[in-house]
């Protein structure tokens, strides 16, 4: 049961209100009365940014920092499970994670900079719902699960039905995520991550997240893709996966799979490149996230 | 780091002259401020009861301004002033510029670019200022935008400044803002004696050298004295108050004291006189408050400048034999809105654009053509990068047709060590340069033989070298005026040494090397000279840092006012000690008899005795020496005036532009990802004749630091903007400059020390070179992987995918 508090605006911050509640009521209850016109500050590396820029609609914010027990990255009944303090750092860096589900470490460990993943929250990423952001394909490619609370309730939400475009979420704007949590890759199953970045640490022009599980005979039995970046958001490319499924994982299938992204994906014309551009840098992202996905589900993970 | 140094240099210097510091990797005279959080910049000064400015820019490339409704934003509390056009013209002289007069400081009726200044606002904080600048109205009636030479020069094409084509006394012809040429030899028919003739057009790109600190200000004026003292993030603190004055109606240089702070980086666009000076100078005297304005990020992208894209469409006519006879060359400039500097790019560039090649026939035909974008102006290499991205591919492609190696045709076409000093085709007075050994010693370190010809590497990259050379100005006559320098040493009773000049320091280093310069002339430790620098009412005459130019002509003018105050030294000494002035050597903090040390005295006590001057340890008047007598100075004074120097011929375009020239070579190997057109840089190699180097460590630095621009702009970076004129890009997250992990950590760099007999150490210009060969080794190390010629820049992977993909090399 949650215990309705008052709002605490404590600071004054460039014209902003300034909250740094103490526990996850106290910051469910601000959501609850201000959730409209409130961002949430965990790492910031959005945020801040946008509030330097002065774009965003916000003119209060709330501070988590200070939220006890949630930066943890443990697996807990055939899941992993990252707490909404965790850095990126934390995942890139977690023995859990290199065991359990490496394509999380994969897509932290190249998360903007050093800075940025020593600061910035995997989960305040997944929230987030930044078209470019790396997280956000991984949670759609592997069904994550987000567990989300307001004042009155704990719900959890299907990562593969999260997004709905420019950073639009199932998450109302009461809601705080607490938790996300990621499944266990079993023998036969494997998972990759590529991307394109222009330089090292700018926003990505391309991502692509693809997923293997192999039959016991070695075909390919399930498969998913997903792109990031070249559209409104993560993008599932199903017929690009279901010309794997059933299939040796040849080169050729292999190939065969990514060509089908790339004719699939609807890139737009902008200063990073042309639509042509990046359906053929697609195609080789595609090419090697599955070349990753099916080596790791043939050593077991 | 595998770094050489060729260290049997000859000596320049008087004998007498002590070596402990020249030479030597000293630490930067200001970084250990810098790096422990010390340094004090524009935006860290604060002043009682200043204001801060900020300006309303335009929205649009080309429009008419119709009104500017200021009054909401003068109604906002803490808003003192805001000002339009009609508030500051009469006290300006308009339009103005360096080069050409073709600026307002305030857009009067109309715009030409997005991101000119069109009002200013002054409050008693930048946050209100702002909001206040936002609530400014300006009502636009848009015009036709030209945004690409091929629009502006079309005979219908919108006009940029209809009023100057319209001026008769003004040479702007319709977009046309400048004309130029060079002739040299058979000008006419420069490729009449090629056996084989190359031609192909490049373009460069437009780009930012994105200074860490954007540009900015502190305007004081004094009403009492009618004076302003403006402390401003510049190059050129006494030329700014040169040509402040020429702006400003009512001031004189003298009422203009510039004083530099520490300057966050300048790389050529913190050279002009910019609207957001003129502006806080008057606003200071109207308010009679101190006023602040520096420039945010985003103003620094629209409206900080940045480098002029070029299209040069050029032919190199070449013998069978591999001798280049002659080269042809259109070049058009992109200047933007106003020229600024853009007419010395173009016309140093096309003078110097035969590079360090000995090349008997040139036409170059030149023009600076305006358009609806950001001006541009001066930038690292000054137009050598453009030129040189279009000589060296044309050069490796003459040297494919005629089947040469192209490091032999470049050996076959350089001036030889042995018949310098020399005048260059074009012009240039060459002296003591080893280009041979340049080529030969950066060919052997990059292993040419073993990359040249392309390969495919084990994961399935291909990989190819390339080179470009260098033969860059230090220094610009035509763009100054002159070339010179003075420089203040003096000594105070102590013996600690304080340099004057009007050197800027932009975080290069040309401090520290005149320091080390002065402090082996007067033979103390170099701990015991300070510096100090570009303050108008302190440090005397000079131009400031751009062209290499400072520890040239600086340096050179520092060392002889040292020796002047050498002079007086060893003449106290001779008379403490009883010896001739002349058998004397200073070093190491003392003066002693060179062949007889142990005679001597420290410096420390010689200072204290020649400060106070007394006839209880000097004798009497009568009893010295006559250069002892009427008070001994401890300054020394020194100017340096270069005389070799020309003005450019305006019916030739040849003439000896510059003091000095460096010469030089650098290769790239690169690996080019056929799955993503991704470019890696995986070797880099440069060999320069510098000179004698000052600093080892500070050279490597600049050495680094140009080619990592270089390759920033060869691979990354561009303006780009939509056909209306927006910028599309203009952000540190969608401007894409190189990070420490792009680009690998430059180690093989050699220095030639070959001294120029004409400076005081045998110093050249340094900063500035390396940078010039790199987009155009790049290109061609690219052609050597790939097989495709790149004639445009930057070479970013979503320009070289589809070109592999239209030659069947992608691969996925």
């Amino acid at each position: 049961m949650l215990i309705p508090v008052a709002p605490q605006w404590e600071t004054d911050v460039q014209g902003l209100k300034y909250a740094n509640p103490e526990t996850v009521e106290e910051a469910c209850t601000l959501l609850r009365d201000h959730g409209e016109d409130a961002a949430i500050l965990s790492g910031g590396q959005s945020l801040l940014p946008m509030l330097r820029q002065r774009v965003g609609s916000y003119d209060k914010v709330i501070d988590i920092n200070g939220l006890p027990d949630l930066e943890y990255v443990r697996e807990t009944d055939g899941e992993i499970r990252i707490g909404c303090l965790s850095r990126h750092v934390d995942v890139a860096s977690s023995s859990v994670v290199e065991e359990h589900c490496p394509i999380l470490a994969d897509v932290a460990a190249e998360i903007g900079d050093v800075q940025v993943r020593n600061r910035g929250t995997f989960c305040g990423a997944v929230a987030h719902a930044d078209p470019s952001g790396d997280p956000p394909v991984v949670a759609t490619l592997l069904d994550a699960t987000i567990v989300a609370r307001n004042a009155d309730e704990k719900r959890t939400l299907s990562g593969s039905s999260f997004y709905h475009g420019f950073y639009e979420t199932d998450l109302s704007k009461d809601e705080l995520v607490t938790e996300v949590r990621f499944p266990v890759l079993s023998a036969g199953e494997g998972a990759g991550f590529e991307k394109y970045e222009p330089t090292e640490g700018a926003y990505p022009v391309a991502t692509v997240g693809a997923y293997l599980s192999l039959a016991d005979d070695g075909r390919i039995e399930n498969a998913t893709l997903v792109t990031g970046a070249l559209e409104a958001g993560p993008t599932p490319m199903d017929d690009a996966a279901e010309v794997l499924e059933d299939r040796e994982p040849t080169d050729d299938v292999l190939t065969e799979a990514a060509e089908q992204l790339g004719e699939d994906t609807m890139p737009v014309d902008d200063f990073e490149g042309s639509a042509a551009f990046k359906t053929n840098i697609s195609k080789k992202l595609a090419k090697d996230a599955l070349q990753t996905a099916l080596d790791r589900a043939e050593n077991e993970r | 780091m595998s770094k050489q140094q060729q260290r049997g240099k000859q000596e320049t210097a008087s004998e007498d002259r002590s070596t402990e510091w020249v030479g030597e990797r000293v630490n930067s005279y200001d970084g250990s401020r810098f790096v422990s959080g010390h340094g004090r910049y524009v935006d860290d000064i604060q002043r009682p009861d200043m204001l801060h400015a900020y300006f309303v820019r335009s929205q649009f490339s080309h429009a008419k301004v119709l009104d500017v409704d200021t009054s909401e934003a003068e109604a906002q509390p803490g808003v003192e002033l805001v000002w339009t056009h009609d508030d500051i013209a009469d006290q300006v002289n308009e339009p103005f510029g360096y080069m050409l007069n073709d600026e307002e400081v305030l857009a009067s009726d109309r715009v030409t670019y997005a991101g000119q200044e069109i009002a200013v606002v002054v409050a008693d904080d930048r946050d209100t200022a702002q909001d206040a600048a936002d609530l400014v109205d300006v009502e636009y009636e848009r015009l036709d935008t030209v945004t690409t030479v091929e629009e502006a020069l079309e005979d219908d094409a919108p006009l940029v400044h209809p009023d100057l084509d319209a001026d008769p006394e003004n040479d702007t012809d319709g977009n046309v803002a400048w004309t130029g040429q060079v002739e040299v030899g058979n000008y006419e028919d420069p490729l009449a004696d090629a056996d084989v003739v190359v031609e192909e057009t490049f373009d460069t790109n437009k780009t930012t050298p994105a200074p860490m600190e954007p540009h900015g200000c502190i305007a004081d004026y004094n009403p009492a004295t009618g004076k302003v003292e403006l402390v401003s993030s510049t190059q050129m603190p006494h030329l700014l108050s040169v040509e402040l004055s020429e702006v400003l109606t009512e001031f004189e240089q003298r009422d203009i004291t510039c004083k530099l702070p520490d300057v966050g980086g300048g790389f050529g666009i913190k050279l002009d006189p910019y609207p957001f000076e003129i502006c806080s100078v008057l606003l200071s005297k109207a308010t009679q408050r101190p006023v602040k304005h520096v420039l945010d990020r985003l103003e620094e992208f629209t409206a900080g400048r940045g480098r002029a894209p070029e299209t040069l469409e050029g032919k190199i006519g070449v013998t069978e034999d591999g001798d280049i006879v002659g080269l042809d060359v259109d070049l058009l400039q992109n200047t933007g809105a106003a020229a600024a500097y853009g007419v010395a790019v173009a016309y140093s560039s096309a003078n110097c654009g035969q590079g360090p090649y000995l090349i008997p026939n040139q036409h170059w035909r030149t023009k600076v053509v305006y358009t609806n974008e950001m001006p541009t102006t001066a930038v690292r290499g000054f137009g050598d990068p453009q030129v040189t991205f279009m000589r060296e591919q044309l050069i490796e492609m003459a040297a494919e047709e005629i089947g040469m190696d192209a490091v032999e045709l470049r050996l076959q076409n350089s001036p030889r060590q042995e018949d310098m000093p020399m005048r260059s085709d074009a012009g240039h007075i060459w002296r003591n340069a080893d280009q041979i050994t340049c080529l030969e010693k950066t060919r052997e370190m990059i292993n040419w033989d073993e990359h040249r010809g392309g390969s495919k590497t084990r994961d399935g990259k291909l990989r190819g070298v390339g080179m470009g050379t260098i033969m860059k100005r230090g220094g610009n006559k035509s763009a100054s005026g002159g070339d010179f320098d003075e420089a203040v040493v003096k000594m105070n009773r102590h013996g600690d040494v304080t340099v004057l000049t009007a050197i800027a320091s932009i975080g290069q280093g040309t401090e520290t090397g005149i320091n080390q310069m002065v402090a082996d002339t007067l033979g103390v430790p170099i701990d015991r000279v300070d510096a100090v620098r570009g303050d108008t009412d302190a440090t005397p005459e000079g131009l400031g840092v751009w062209a290499d130019r400072g520890t040239i002509i600086g340096g050179s003018a520092a060392a002889r006012a040292a020796e002047e105050l050498a002079d007086t030294l060893k003449a106290v000494a001779g008379h403490m000690l009883e010896v001739d002035p002349d058998d004397l050597r200073l070093e190491g903090g003392r003066a002693f008899v060179a062949d007889d040390p142990e005679t001597g005295m420290e410096l420390d006590e010689l200072a204290n005795v020649a400060m106070l001057g007394n006839p209880e340890t000097l004798g009497t008047e009568a009893e010295r020496p006559e250069e002892l007598r009427g008070g001994i100075s401890l300054v020394g004074r020194g100017k340096y005036q270069s005389q070799e120097v020309e003005f450019v011929d305006p019916e030739t375009g040849r003439g000896n532009v510059a003091h000095s020239y460096t010469f030089g070579a650098l290769a790239i190997v690169v690996d080019v990802d056929p799955g993503t057109g991704e470019i890696d840089v995986v070797d880099v190699a440069i060999c320069e004749d510098v000179g004698n180097v000052i600093n080892p460590t500070l050279v490597e630095g600049q050495v680094q630091g140009a080619i990592i621009q270089g390759l920033g702009e060869a691979l990354y970076e561009e303006y780009v903007y939509d056909r209306n004129g927006n910028l599309m890009n203009g952000s540190m997250i969608d401007y894409h400059l190189p990070t420490a992990a792009d680009v690998p950590l430059v180690t093989k760099i050699e220095e030639l020390e070959n001294p120029d007999p004409t400076t005081s150490h045998g110093q050249k210009g340094v900063g500035e070179c390396p940078l010039v060969p790199t987009p155009a080794a790049l290109a061609n190390a690219v052609y050597d992987a790939t097989g495709i010629r790149f004639t445009e820049l930057p070479l970013a992977p979503h320009y070289v995918l589809p070109a592999l993909d239209e030659a069947g090399l992608r691969e996925i």
